[in-house]
């Protein structure tokens, strides 16, 4: 697979796999795709088979699940069962712009909001989250570094009504994009365009910008969803100590 | 200070919490899709947090300590609801219970921020962000599926069914009803009762599910005055297995 450098932006998980740029996000999709991800709308939609024997385990909630199959079968799914993807962007303190931090499953906006919040900010500190259908990311091309992606993009028709973008910057291979920009234009490649001239001279290996419109944002009063987040340090593995435990056990079997 | 009517309160919110927190978090690593078990996971989490703080004041008061408390009580001396307490069954019922319950935790810490009882108003002031994230997944999900397919229309339909009797087992009034609300520690049940109606009837509107009359809907009550069904003394058994074989072991 190698980057596209066909000077167009295009959308993010709009393209074959095969024009799919590498970056981190690319491989997770690609490769959680491939999982058993069990998507369209949970357990509701699987089709019960009641005569099968339950599942033998030492795990009490095992032996208690309804009964849907049976070791070694597989119940048949429809192909591509699955629900689509949306971007996440975190910001993890107030005042610092916010950066991708991965993808989740969802069937809508509304709920990848909700699920974001668990699965990318249930640790450490967050001051705000919001939400992007993969498919509303528009991507400029790639550059290997010698040069700015702010380069190779070619101007084209866009005539849609002057809205607001939110443009981001990737700086590093392997790292995040981060917001850079806001800036009012008639479409995606203009708002790159438009805010090109601010980042002269720097070297830029990525370009996203989504309309403002299409982000679902944290609202003004659901600041507060992390509002005890600093204190939950259990949820930190180092928080238990494990090794000093470990040691300390070890230390008196010996003795 | 009206000791009584307040540890008995405290306790009521508290073993709700607990209950339906340890319930919840038997879908962890079963959860229906990757997201949605982290974000249940996280929330059953909150729920013990919230319990653990309510046993602490408890303790402040006189009372054992939470561990002790959380662990060591028999069925009988439980004061949680018997709607808590129910096996979780399939998904669509997890999530309507979810739904009205934590409808009605929020809107009683909410009630209780105004609370005469600075400790609770505190606590109650405190987790406001954790209550608005569970009551946003809860109508979010509830919105979502209550008019997705008709399989899934028709399966929360019949958990809310089964659930509603359960549920109005919930507002089973406290024997300090009356000290409680003159003193301005609480606003009593009733109170509670006729917003958490008003919520559920506005956010199961927006869906194709059908709420019965309520006048029609028979409270299953007792909870509250330790008369359980037979499935918290198998959940309390379970929770407490590993705590049991060396209560003074260090964590």
């Amino acid at each position: 697979m190698s980057p596209s450098f066909n000077n167009q932006p295009f959308v993010l998980g709009d393209k074959e796999p095969t024009t799919f740029p590498v970056h981190s996000f690319g491989f997770f999709k690609k490769n959680v795709k491939n999982f058993a991800f069990q998507s369209v709308a949970i357990r509701l939609y699987l089709n019960r088979q009641p005569d099968l024997p339950h599942v033998n385990s030492i795990d009490p909630r095992i032996s208690r699940l309804p009964k849907t199959g049976q070791p070694g079968q597989v119940l048949p799914k429809k192909p591509m069962d699955q629900f689509g993807t949306f971007e996440v962007f975190v910001q993890p303190k107030e005042g610092r712009p916010f950066q991708h931090e991965g993808v989740v499953h969802a069937p809508d906006i509304e709920m990848a909001y909700v699920l974001a919040k668990e699965a990318f900010t249930r640790r450490f500190t967050c001051s705000s989250l919001y939400v992007a259908d993969t498919r509303s990311v528009f991507v400029s091309p790639f550059t290997e570094g010698d040069q700015t992606a702010y380069d190779l993009l070619q101007d084209r028709n866009e005539s849609g009504p002057a809205e607001q973008y939110e443009i981001y910057h990737l700086l590093k291979r392997g790292k995040q994009h981060i917001h850079a920009a806001s800036v009012r234009a008639s479409g995606p490649v203009h708002a790159m365009l438009t805010s090109k001239d601010n980042f002269a001279g720097k070297i830029i290996l990525n370009i996203w910008a989504i309309r403002t419109a299409d982000i679902r944002m944290t609202k003004p009063d659901e600041k507060d969803l992390w509002q005890t987040l600093p204190e939950k340090k259990f949820r930190d593995a180092s928080d238990y100590k494990g090794g000093d435990k470990l040691k300390e056990f070890l230390d008196r079997a010996r003795s | 200070m009206h000791e009584s009517a307040i540890k008995e309160l405290l306790y009521k919110i508290a073993d709700d919490q607990l209950i339906l927190g340890h319930r919840n978090s038997e879908w962890t690593g079963l959860g229906p899709l990757l997201e949605e078990d982290i974000a249940f996971s996280s929330m059953a989490q909150d729920k013990i947090g919230q319990s653990n703080a309510l046993y602490s004041i408890l303790e402040q008061l006189g009372e054992p300590a939470p561990d002790a408390v959380a662990f060591m009580r028999s069925a009988s001396r439980f004061h949680n609801c018997i709607f808590v307490e129910l096996p979780n069954g399939e998904y669509d019922f997890s999530l309507i219970r979810h739904f009205l319950y934590d409808t009605a935790i929020a809107i009683r810490f909410e009630m209780l921020t105004s609370s005469s009882f600075q400790k609770i108003a505190e606590l109650s002031a405190k987790i406001r962000g954790e209550l608005k994230y569970h009551t946003l997944h809860a109508n979010t999900w509830i919105r979502q599926l209550g008019s997705a397919t008709p399989e899934s229309v028709r399966r929360l339909q019949t958990s809310l069914d089964y659930a509603l009797p359960y549920a109005l087992g919930m507002f089973e009034p406290s024997p300090f009803e009356a000290e409680l609300i003159e003193k301005g520690l609480f606003a009593g049940e009733t109170a509670l009762q006729r917003q958490w109606q008003k919520k559920v009837e506005d956010v199961l509107s927006q869906t194709q599910l059908v709420l019965p009359d309520w006048t029609e809907v028979q409270p299953v009550t007792g909870g509250r005055y330790g008369k359980h069904s037979e499935h918290l003394q198998a959940l309390l058994d379970e929770m407490s297995e590993v705590f049991r074989i060396d209560p003074s072991a260090e964590w």
